[in-house]
């Protein structure tokens, strides 16, 4: 008798013993992987970083939006007279409207914090594997936070009312033990700092093996120009591009070879690579900008205004890029930059920094720092590389800076800056009709913070009047 | 060694003959309470399976070996005896009444327990009240029948699925459906024989559920099949055939109703908006020039000719009077040693939807065998298999039953010359969804396996130890075709898809029972384990272009679209203990503690304990009570448990974890793709219960009613993140809900002599459901949850009907003033969406062989968003789409007109350049009441006489004739007011008529 007993009380207890043994419901997913996984090998943590780039070229971002609405916003473009709906507000500059890349860049901010934090245990790896992985993890963070600073906020030597938020600054992979969980906006100066910081990094780590299409230190060069440019720190930016000119062998694309620029990649520092099955199809930059020439595929909503075209001059490389059409009844020109030239329909490689800006870029910052006979040479390497004439010696001081401007505007349109320049000028936005001026201090050239992070985070301080 | 074996041999079988010799023993049975003999008394040696029936007068004889010793007689609704022979010849038996229901056998967590004893709130469905119904979901059977528990199907489609509520809702984001459990195993209730079932058990309160623990938040309901008996082989035939019918045809407009109303319509909007203007005039001689191509005409002198208009009923054209047939055959039977039960269905169904139709097929053996005189081996193996062939369901243009009532009247699916209509459709529906249904294919294949090994050992005389293993294996395979010659085919070239899932639960537990009696002081406990491992694969492959409509399988495809596939699994650990004590049957305590750990749970929050106690005090039994000899059983019981939410916990969603997606320079990429939480765990639901178990004058009337109040919290709900974090939420567990109600029972024997019996039976529940607390500090989510609004409700515009002055819609404003376009904070919460009160009576009645049954079933206090409701009902308004009768019939036409339905005006134009909110935005007006009482069933059946049955060798003949839905009163104007959510696109439910011939033999 009493052995069942104490059988009994045994069994009960290995039972219960059993079910403490957390072991016996381990279960990791057959789909997904863990944070151990992925921070502890060299393939996983490169192909975490290289999410980075997948999400630059969705649809929502450089892949069409952030490029439409650069020109769509200011006075380059326009919808055709019979269009799809799409951009219509942008055209208008509706209150709310226009891309917005919060949620983008804050993903892409914490996978360049997650790296570096993951790449310093990581063995396993070369030191150039090392080195590779950080210098990139750098760039792409700084061109989250640089496109944060565009999108919605001042730049510092324009800033309205001296509202001078920016976005938080987050540098430290998430945990909720660690991190703040509703960080306030920084100061647009500690922004700016940052990414500059990082370009500087990134500088340091990365080497040029892997130009164009991933980020090299010749593209960190090149965005830290521009990024000099819109601080209005002409010197600097003055430095960072001659260097580049002078120093790293790229060259302009010659005279008569304007559309190697999509076609062949001819000026790439940075492109963003699509592969033929990547097709955005009908949410690409072709089909927003043309319809194709037979069958009529695309929008071909987004049409070159007068006032771009008749900017071109005649002669002009640039001008041979344009397409005369009717779409409809209308009369319209077809921008053929983006022409399926990846082989497919909606699949081109998208230029994000090219070498044609580099110059520009000086040009601007020499002209701006009196050095008006730099400026002045700068600009006419790559009017001649357009089959234009040199500006004449006698061109300086505001006559050349808008010169410069305007090189800059024909030769970047629908390449997603023309918004973001007249915005860091400082003039206000310039529309198709002058009478839709917006003001240099429109409360809608800054795009409101998205209402998700408002609604949740309380020490969030919207944009003005929204 | 040889010569040894066979001098065995004979020596057993010169013992056999010795022992060989019987006796005869005689006797009459007659009934205790009234000493009538009683036939039909099955009298039994123990033991065997040799028996014989009490005759007419109550007599029986019967030859019993030498070595048996005990005869059992069993008879309906009395004690069953077992009474010693010993010396005797002649055994006369009286048998007492039982008081009905006491008796009776409910299953319990892990065990059974008679109905006298429970203390906790558990309804019982008897399969008799569903053994002629022709089912195609055994959820269905259940259907009103059990007092709080709300069953509806989510779609009138054969084989469609159905949803169960348990004593009302209690999670926002997490599953709302009880635990299903058959014969221990735990598994949906897709494609069993409805005939297999002996018993279905629902258990409600938390402390009857407890025993489930982390799952059984929102009750269980156990299916018991049947096992076999002691006895003879019993072989049982059944066969139904029968006619199905949706409930209800819209009453939608002919086509010079349509056209009337679509150019009062455009009048209204030229007159109105366009002050007469030309540009206004011109689109009015537009819409009459397209209607001439119609058969719209003019007379000479410029009024409009309807003669030659036709209409098309496209109702008619879908739904066909459905076919169903169902054949069962069941084999049961057994000894001492072993019994069986072995059984195998099919059934073939054709819905009142053209194309679609269900068919399954079912097998099963349910075996015990007596291994030994300690070792018990039971079997259970089951097979199940459907066929479904759907048409396109939901919002797609395709869908049959949803394009009908809004297809333009004058548009017909076929060409004069027979061909079928492809593009010349007036208006927004332009599918041809006749032939869509015809062409296009959708076939979904079920296969279901199960297989259970049950070992009771009796260690001691009350210590038993239980084993079981079981595994329920589920393969689905789903296949769609767009046929090239159809509208949607056409744009893919013809397009195949195929999608197959599988799962695989294994299960297993072991079990330790105990059980002491002291004097009068009875101790059960129990002491149990167990652990279960399932797993979840698919596979998706779409493709298209194909050469012709001939070819229908992938590898005839061209162009392969989509490919993907994956696999989950999830582990579950318990150990699980019961005590029950019991003093004479008349104080009762019952406690149970279990605790589960599960591998969905967060890291920090593994493993919970769920504990629940219940007592029940039998106050009939007591001193005080003896001179009330009316009360034949008082019980008052009161439970109290905790039992937790598992279902909708995503299997890996406590991980932070990352998955591939997208790809950059021919490397596909890794993203971050959830951040987890390592608290995560079960919703938890804390749930109180008293009640009340009644039977009063010997059984003639007897019925319980239960209060319960349930607090469930930890709610499962996404907690947005800002994206600084990097992500946009978290899974957390927040917020509490809390249930409270009263359900009362009531069974009635109204009259009961030899040749008339008349009984009733009667439920009805009321729940109302509250929202306690949502995120902290949060009042309102949105426009559906609100701290102290029921969970599923919603918060919108208020209807007020419209303005008698000029026909304009009109809405209140947050002061009940009227407005003719309210704003934001006019919006007022509606109140619940889910029924507050269920129930169903029901009226059973014999007159000597034949048998009537009749069965309502109601609920009250629900609604429903109808979006469809929104597009039939806008006045004509966008003259592209047909539209309820009522449009026609009463809009409003001049001032002074009181009516529901505003003035028609194209574009919802009411009033030139005052913006008004048009009459079909969502508002009060688009929530429809889902009121209904429903006579579910009604069965007339009829049982031949023994003596004709014995003439055939049978021993049972009955004929029945069964009517399904027959007769609805509801306000609603939809397809059918039974339904979960949202209207649209749902296939509607049908009534249906059958008749049946059942044989046991």
């Amino acid at each position: 008798m009493k052995i069942i007993y104490k059988i009994i009380i045994l069994i009960g207890l290995s039972m219960i013993c059993f079910t403490s043994c957390d072991s016996i419901l381990d279960n990791e997913p057959k789909t997904q992987i863990t944070e151990d996984v992925v921070y502890n090998n060299y393939s996983d943590l490169y192909a975490y970083l290289l999410s980075s780039y997948d999400v630059l070229q969705g649809s929502g971002y450089y892949g069409r939006d952030f490029i439409v609405d650069a020109d769509i916003m200011a006075d380059n473009t326009r919808l055709s007279e019979k269009n799809s709906g799409r951009f219509d507000e942008e055209e208008m500059n509706y209150r709310e409207s226009g891309v917005s890349t919060w949620d983008n860049d804050y993903e892409i901010i914490s996978t360049s914090n997650n790296v570096l934090y993951a790449v310093q245990n990581l063995s396993n790896i070369t030191d150039e594997q090392q080195k590779d992985l950080i210098g990139q993890a750098y760039f792409l963070r700084a061109l989250a936070y640089f496109d944060l600073l565009r999108v919605y906020a001042r730049e510092p030597n324009h800033l309205v009312n001296n509202f001078n938020l920016a976005c938080p600054i987050v540098l430290a992979p998430f945990s909720f033990n660690t991190s703040v969980i509703l960080p306030e906006r920084a100061i647009v100066t500690d922004v700016y700092a940052q990414v500059e910081s990082d370009l500087l990094n990134a500088i340091s780590f990365l080497n040029n093996d892997n130009l164009p299409y991933y980020a090299s230190e010749l593209a960190s060069k090149a965005l830290l120009s521009r990024v000099y440019l819109y601080e209005e720190k002409w010197a600097d930016a003055a430095e960072m591009a001659n260097d580049i000119i002078v120093n790293s062998g790229l060259e302009l694309t010659t005279a008569g070879s304007y559309s190697d620029i999509y076609k062949k990649d001819s000026e790439a520092i940075l492109n963003l690579a699509y592969a033929t099955d990547e097709s955005l199809k009908y949410d690409s930059l072709q089909s927003i900008f043309m319809e194709q020439e037979n069958t009529l595929t695309g929008y071909g909503d987004v049409v070159p205004t007068d006032n771009l075209l008749n900017t071109f001059q005649n002669n002009s490389d640039r001008k041979t890029i344009y397409r005369a059409a009717k779409k409809g009844t209308e009369d319209v020109y077809f921008s053929t930059k983006y022409n399926g030239n990846g082989g497919a329909f909606g699949v081109d490689n998208i230029n994000l920094i090219r070498t044609s800006e580099v110059y520009l870029n000086a040009a601007e910052a020499y002209a701006k720092s009196q050095n008006y006979t730099k400026a002045r040479i700068l600009i006419n390497i790559l009017r001649s590389h357009r089959n234009l004439t040199n500006i004449e010696d006698s061109v300086t001081g505001q006559d050349l800076i808008n010169i410069i401007l305007k090189e800059r505007r024909l030769e970047l349109c629908f390449e997603g800056h023309r918004f973001y320049d007249l915005k860091r000028l400082g003039n206000g936005i310039y529309k198709d009709d002058p009478d839709d001026n917006l003001d240099w201090d429109d409360y809608r050239i800054v795009k409101n913070i998205p209402i998700h992070d408002t609604d949740v985070n309380t020490n969030l301080i919207q944009n003005p009047q929204y | 060694m040889k010569k040894f074996l066979i001098i065995n041999l004979l020596l057993l079988f010169s013992i056999q003959i010795v022992i060989a010799q019987n006796r005869t023993i005689k006797g009459t049975v007659t009934s205790k309470s009234d000493n009538i003999s009683l036939p039909g008394v099955a009298v039994i040696i123990k033991g065997t399976s040799i028996g014989v029936n009490t005759d007419l007068d109550g007599k029986y004889s019967i030859k019993v070996p030498m070595d048996k010793n005990i005869l059992v007689f069993s008879f309906i609704g009395t004690k069953t005896q077992e009474i010693p022979i010993d010396n005797k010849s002649i055994i006369n038996v009286q048998l007492s009444n039982q008081i009905l229901g006491l008796d009776e056998v409910v299953v319990i967590g892990y065990g059974v327990e008679n109905r006298r004893d429970i203390t906790g709130a558990i309804s019982s469905v008897d399969n008799k009240k569903f053994d002629k119904t022709p089912l195609q979901n055994i959820e269905k059977a259940i259907q009103g029948k059990a007092a709080g528990v709300q069953v509806t199907g989510d779609s009138g489609a054969p084989g469609g699925n159905v949803t169960i509520r348990i004593r009302g809702v209690g999670s926002i984001n997490g599953s709302n459906s009880p635990l299903c459990i058959v014969d221990g195993i735990q598994m949906s209730f897709n494609d069993i024989n409805p005939n297999d079932i002996a018993s279905i058990d629902i258990l409600k309160d938390a402390a009857s559920a407890s025993i489930y623990g982390a799952q059984a938040a929102n009750g269980v309901v156990i299916v018991t099949t049947k096992q076999g008996q002691v006895g003879k082989p019993k072989f049982q035939f059944q066969t139904s055939q029968g006619f199905s019918q949706v409930i209800r045809k819209l009453d939608v407009l002919n086509s010079k109703e349509f056209m009337e109303l679509s150019l009062v319509a455009m009048k209204n909007y030229a007159d109105i908006y366009g002050r007469g203007s030309s540009s206004y005039e011109s689109k009015y001689e537009n819409v009459i020039q397209e209607y001439e191509q119609y058969g719209l005409t003019k007379n000479d002198d410029g009024s409009l000719n309807y003669d030659n208009v036709s209409t098309y009923d496209w109702q008619d054209a879908i739904f066909r009077k459905g076919y169903m047939q169902d054949y069962m055959l069941s084999a049961s039977g057994g000894n001492d040693n072993i019994k069986y039960f072995v059984s195998g269905s099919y059934n073939n169904t054709k819905g009142s939807v053209i194309n679609s139709s269900y068919e399954r097929y079912t097998l099963r053996s349910n075996l015990n065998a007596k291994i030994s005189k300690r070792l018990q081996l039971n079997t259970q193996l089951s097979l199940g298999r459907s066929n479904t062939s759907n048409v396109s369901s939901g919002s797609s243009y395709s869908n049959p039953y949803r394009t009908a009532m809004l297809m333009v009247p004058f548009n017909t699916p076929y060409n004069s010359d027979g061909s079928f209509n492809m593009d010349k459709y007036y208006g927004n529906y332009d599918h041809n969804i006749i032939m869509d249904a015809e062409l296009n294919k959708g076939t979904e294949e079920k296969n279901r396996v199960t297989a259970r090994l049950n070992f009771d050992y009796k260690i001691l005389n009350n210590l038993t130890f239980e084993s079981n293993y079981s595994i329920y294996y589920y393969l689905s395979n789903y296949d769609k075709y767009y046929d090239p010659r159809t509208s949607t085919g056409k744009t893919y070239n013809g397009r195949v898809s195929s999608e197959a899932n599988q799962s695989q639960n294994l299960q297993t537990e072991q079990i330790l029972k105990y059980s002491k009696k002291i004097n009068n002081h009875n101790f059960d406990a129990m002491i149990g384990f167990s652990y279960q491992d399932t797993q979840y694969k698919d596979l998706y492959a779409s493709a298209n272009g194909v050469p012709s409509y001939h070819f229908t399988y992938l590898s005839s495809t061209a162009v392969p679209d989509e490919v993907s596939g994956s696999a989950s699994e999830w582990k579950m650990a318990s150990v699980f203990s019961r005590l029950k004590y019991n003093y004479k049957g008349k104080y009762m305590v019952n406690a149970t503690l279990r605790r589960d750990g599960s591998s969905r749970f967060g890291e920090n929050n593994k493993w919970g304990l769920f504990p629940s106690v219940s007592v029940a005090w039998r106050i009939s039994d007591e001193n005080f009570m003896k001179d009330f000899t009316f009360i034949d059983d008082l019980k008052i019981r009161s439970s109290f448990g905790v039992t937790g939410n598992t279902a909708g916990i995503s299997y890996y969603g406590w991980q932070k974890l990352f998955s591939a997606g997208g790809a950059y320079g021919g490397q596909p990429t890794i993203h971050a793709s959830s951040i987890g939480n390592s608290d995560l765990s079960w919703e938890k639901n804390e749930s109180f219960n008293i009640g009340l178990a009644y039977s009063f004058l010997e059984s003639r009337i007897r019925g319980g009613i239960d209060f319960y109040r349930s607090i469930r919290n930890n709610l499962l709900y996404t907690r947005p993140l800002p994206y600084t974090t990097g992500y946009s939420g978290m899974t957390e567990n927040v917020g509490k809900i809390e249930n409270k109600g009263i359900e009362f029972t009531l069974n009635t024997i109204n009259i009961k002599t030899t040749d008339f019996e008349w009984n009733s039976s009667f439920n009805i529940s009321h729940n109302t459901n509250k929202v306690k607390e949502l995120i902290d500090g949060v009042e309102t989510i949105g426009y559906s949850l609100k701290v102290g609004e029921p969970v599923n409700t919603y918060c919108t515009y208020e209807w007020a009907g419209v303005n008698p002055a000029d026909g304009r819609p009109m809405y209140y404003d947050k002061n009940g003033n009227i407005t003719y376009e309210p704003k934001v904070e006019d919006r007022k919460w509606i109140g619940s969406l889910d029924p507050v009160v269920l129930g169903g009576f029901g009226n059973d009645f014999r007159y000597k062989n034949i048998s009537l049954s009749i069965f309502f079933q109601f609920q009250q206090g629900g609604q429903t968003y109808s979006s469809d409701f929104k597009r039939l009902a806008r006045s004509g308004n966008s003259i592209d789409r047909n539209q309820y009768q009522n449009q026609y019939d009463d809009y409003w036409k001049e001032p002074g007109d009181i009516t529901e339905v505003p003035m028609p005006s194209k574009s919802n134009h009411y009033y030139h350049h005052n913006p008004v909110t048009s009459p079909y935005s969502t508002s009060t007006r688009s929530y429809l009441s889902t009121d209904y009482l429903r006579l579910k069933n009604i069965t007339l059946s009829y049982d031949f006489s023994k003596k004709l049955c014995n003439k055939m060798s049978l021993d049972g003949i009955q004929i029945y004739a069964q009517a399904t839905n027959i007769w609805t009163y509801t306000k609603f104007q939809g397809w059918d007011p039974e339904l979960t959510g949202d209207d649209t696109g749902v296939y509607p439910q049908g009534k249906n008529i059958t008749a049946g011939l059942k044989i046991s033999f």
